[in-house]
């Protein structure tokens, strides 16, 4: 059985080439904004998944306000530390996306040791292998 | 005295009118001198705030307790009176040898203070701001000067010559005021380019509560962001804690909706409000930010900065609100006359082209981290479809049926990064040379763009789980002489909004039906022809094809149906479902639709939201007439 995994976007339609490839390896589970993806992701145990790619601009919710991501440039930031502070879903291995260099991102990247990739630049064969190692297969 | 000695008296005195009030009362010490005077007092009328305030005084000051008032309503007054006296005789003067036995004598404030003073002849003489009249910002006399004297003194001669003197004087205060303003605004700019919050404290110090005479003062200005206006300085607030962004009610955001000066003697007088605009808020809303005085806030002048690119049209680009004028020799507020309005006009002439400057360059940015990811969305979705036909032929893994679905999307994201281009052509080209003059009319059945766009979003509709036959078309449809693309971009446009913004968690409902209505006469609201207009409920009947667009997503709120077809604009409940949003869509079909001489509004705001394009008959292929295309462009 493949394994799970979690990736929270709101504008994946042109992602759809990696997403397709992802999908011959990983259930890929598909959630478009923050209250989608927290819902979703607590709604089940802390192996259900067994890891989250997401984007860092996201729409916001309930689960993370406008102010606390804002509105909506950091929701994905809000949501990192949401789950690394959380006590189930803390080793939760999570690969992050953004559509540009942002010193808060890579700080953020850093101290979680989380890896960032440029939606822009990122190759399909360098995300798998990212996702390989770090959500094993 | 002879009325040439008391000129030569006058003449000599030469106030200076670079001193402002002190020269108005400099004059006044001259006439003085030269005259019997008892009691005099010079008075600046206000017609719009209906008030008159006394702007120098003889120095024959009354006991305290018989003192006059420091300002009191102009209509009813002695003063108004007068001033209808001589708007009948077409005189600058109205005089009486005994005030006491005078008709007008009833509409005195201070009747025993004359009793007891024993005045008696009484001249009441008018002057003018000739730059205040030349503009109609007021009409009538600019004030008047009130002259008791011990003996008859005064002739028609003295009176016209003082009438000139002292509307010359006056006149020219205001000038050099203007240019004080104007010369201290560029000053400002010219030092402190590029630094906007010391520019902005600068101003306020130097120019709002320095020239202007106010207590406190405050500018807000437009935040696209928060789609509200945004204190970005003050000279102190009560409450300042709190970090105002006033989207709702309140002076700042009604002056930013009239696009017009308020000037109100109580800014908290809700009745003197609705008065004065027709527009009532309660105490509450109009209490959202008070600004620090040293006397009770009172009187209030808020005036807007408008785009200098279109001063009548859109909203203002900064607010600026002063509070309390001070009283030219008393400690203590008064109201905001003409004079303070012209100033305040001058102001934000100035004003707004920095602020303007400052607009486009955070405007360039944004434009640019917008723009930069719309376009590079399709752009990346081409790059990943290549990508993915690399990583596959390295692999071996390509079959037919793959590699046919990846050059398919490679096509697919290809026309999308072609129509995003043709939206910014017509909807960014230069304003007053906008498409329409490039548009290139054909004959052709509307179901034809109307159809093109379905098939564009048929690949969006797919990949999101749509079933995009939903979006249908349910109408017999006519000929138009239309540009294709032009038409094809409207309901593009209109159709990625109802996917964007449909209920996400309700899938199976998507739906979007396209109604036309062909040949009928249409009611139409006034506002879709000009944005301007107030009246909500004004129509505008006219023949030609109504297009409905209806979807069952997550609506709009009724309080912005007609924002949403601003520049920038985006719902700010829209953050809950799409992250990212130019806000250019529904713009760009605006203007598409006002080159085509139609009209757009929101005619059902939710369950199901409706946007309603009218055509007009022109268009139509069996219309009366065809005017010629030349014609067409006019």
């Amino acid at each position: 059985m493949k394994r799970r995994i979690i990736w929270c976007d709101d504008d994946l339609f042109f992602f759809k080439s990696t997403v397709e490839e992802l999908e011959e390896l990983y259930d890929v589970h598909i959630t478009r904004n923050a209250d989608e993806f927290w819902r979703k992701l607590t709604s089940h145990d802390q192996n259900y998944f067994s890891g989250v790619i997401m984007d860092v601009i996201l729409p916001h919710g309930e689960i993370v306000s406008a102010k606390q991501s804002e509105n909506g440039e950091r929701t994905g930031l809000v949501l990192l530390e949401m789950l690394k502070s959380s006590g189930s879903f803390s080793a939760l291995p999570v690969v992050l996306l953004s559509i540009r260099d942002n010193h808060d991102i890579d700080a953020m990247a850093k101290t979680h040791r989380v890896p960032v990739f440029q939606k822009a630049g990122v190759r399909i064969a360098e995300l798998i292998e990212t996702v390989r190692k770090s959500f094993g297969e | 005295m002879s009325f040439a000695t008391a000129k030569l008296v006058i003449e000599a005195s030469k106030p200076n009118p670079k001193d402002g009030y002190v020269a108005i009362s400099q004059f006044l010490d001259a006439i003085c001198q030269s005259l019997p005077v008892q009691l005099a007092t010079i008075w600046r009328i206000n017609v719009e705030s209906n008030s008159a305030v006394p702007i120098a005084r003889s120095n024959c000051i009354p006991p305290l307790e018989e003192q006059v008032e420091f300002g009191h309503a102009y209509e009813g007054s002695l003063i108004h009176g007068v001033a209808m006296e001589m708007s009948k005789t077409n005189s600058v003067f109205w005089q009486t040898e005994d005030i006491t036995s005078s008709e007008l004598f009833s509409l005195h404030k201070s009747p025993d203070r004359v009793r007891k003073m024993g005045l008696k002849h009484f001249w009441s003489i008018s002057f003018a701001n000739y730059h205040i009249q030349d503009t109609g910002l007021q009409n009538g006399p600019a004030g008047v000067l009130n002259i008791y004297t011990s003996k008859e003194c005064i002739d028609k001669e003295t009176a016209e010559f003082l009438s000139g003197r002292l509307s010359d004087l006056v006149s020219t205060i205001h000038l050099i005021q203007k240019d004080k303003i104007s010369d201290t605004v560029l000053k400002v700019l010219k030092e402190e380019i590029g630094s906007p919050s010391t520019v902005y404290t600068r101003l306020i110090n130097e120019v709002l509560v320095s020239l202007l005479n106010c207590q406190a003062a405050s500018i807000y200005e437009w935040s696209s962001h928060e789609n509200a206006y945004e204190l970005v300085a003050t000279s102190g607030l009560i409450n300042e804690n709190t970090s105002p962004v006033l989207t709702g009610e309140g002076l700042v955001p009604l002056v930013g909706e009239l696009n017009d000066v308020v000037m109100l003697r109580n800014f908290r007088d809700s009745d003197e409000l609705h008065a004065r605009t027709g527009v009532f808020l309660s105490g509450f809303a109009l209490d959202q930010t008070i600004e620090k005085t040293e006397s009770v806030p009172m009187s209030v002048l808020c005036f807007p900065v408008s785009n200098p690119a279109s001063p009548a049209e859109g909203r203002p680009i900064a607010i600026v609100k002063l509070v309390n004028k001070r009283h030219p020799f008393k400690n203590r507020s008064i109201d905001f006359d003409g004079d303070d309005k012209a100033l305040a006009s001058e102001f934000a002439s100035v004003f707004s082209l920095f602020e303007e400057n400052q607009r486009l360059s955070k405007a360039r940015t944004t434009f640019a981290l917008l723009f930069g990811h719309e376009a590079q969305a399709p752009a990346s979705g081409i790059r990943g479809a290549a990508d993915r036909l690399l990583y596959k032929a390295d692999r071996m893994q390509l079959n037919p049926r793959l590699q046919r679905s990846i050059v398919q999307d490679i096509f697919d994201f290809s026309e999308l990064l072609i129509s995003f281009s043709e939206s910014l052509q017509i909807g960014f080209a230069n304003r007053k040379n906008r498409r329409a003059r490039t548009y290139s009319y054909q004959l052709l059945n509307i179901s034809e763009p109307i159809e093109a766009a379905k098939r564009l979003v048929t690949p969006i509709c797919r990949y999101e789980r749509l079933d995009f036959e939903k979006i249908g078309i349910y109408a017999r449809l006519p000929d138009v002489y239309i540009d294709r693309r032009a038409a094809m971009q409207i309901f593009y446009n209109l159709f990625t909004n109802a996917i964007k913004y449909r209920h996400l968690s309700e899938n199976e409902s998507f739906r979007v039906f396209v109604n036309v209505k062909y040949r009928t006469a249409i009611n139409i609201p006034a506002m879709a022809f000009d944005a301007n207009l107030r009246d909500e409920l004004a129509t505008v009947r006219r023949t030609g094809i109504l297009i409905e667009v209806s979807d069952y997503g997550i609506g709009i709120d009724p309080k912005n149906a007609n924002k949403i077809f601003g520049e920038g604009y985006r719902e700010p409940s829209a953050g809950k479902t799409v992250a990212r949003g130019s806000g250019i869509g529904l713009f760009v079909v605006k203007n598409i639709v006002t080159d085509l001489k139609g009209a757009i509004w929101v005619s059902s705001c939710v369950g199901p939201t409706i946007i309603s394009i009218f055509l007009p008959q022109e268009l139509l292929y069996d219309r009366p007439k065809l005017p010629s295309h030349e014609e067409f462009k006019k």
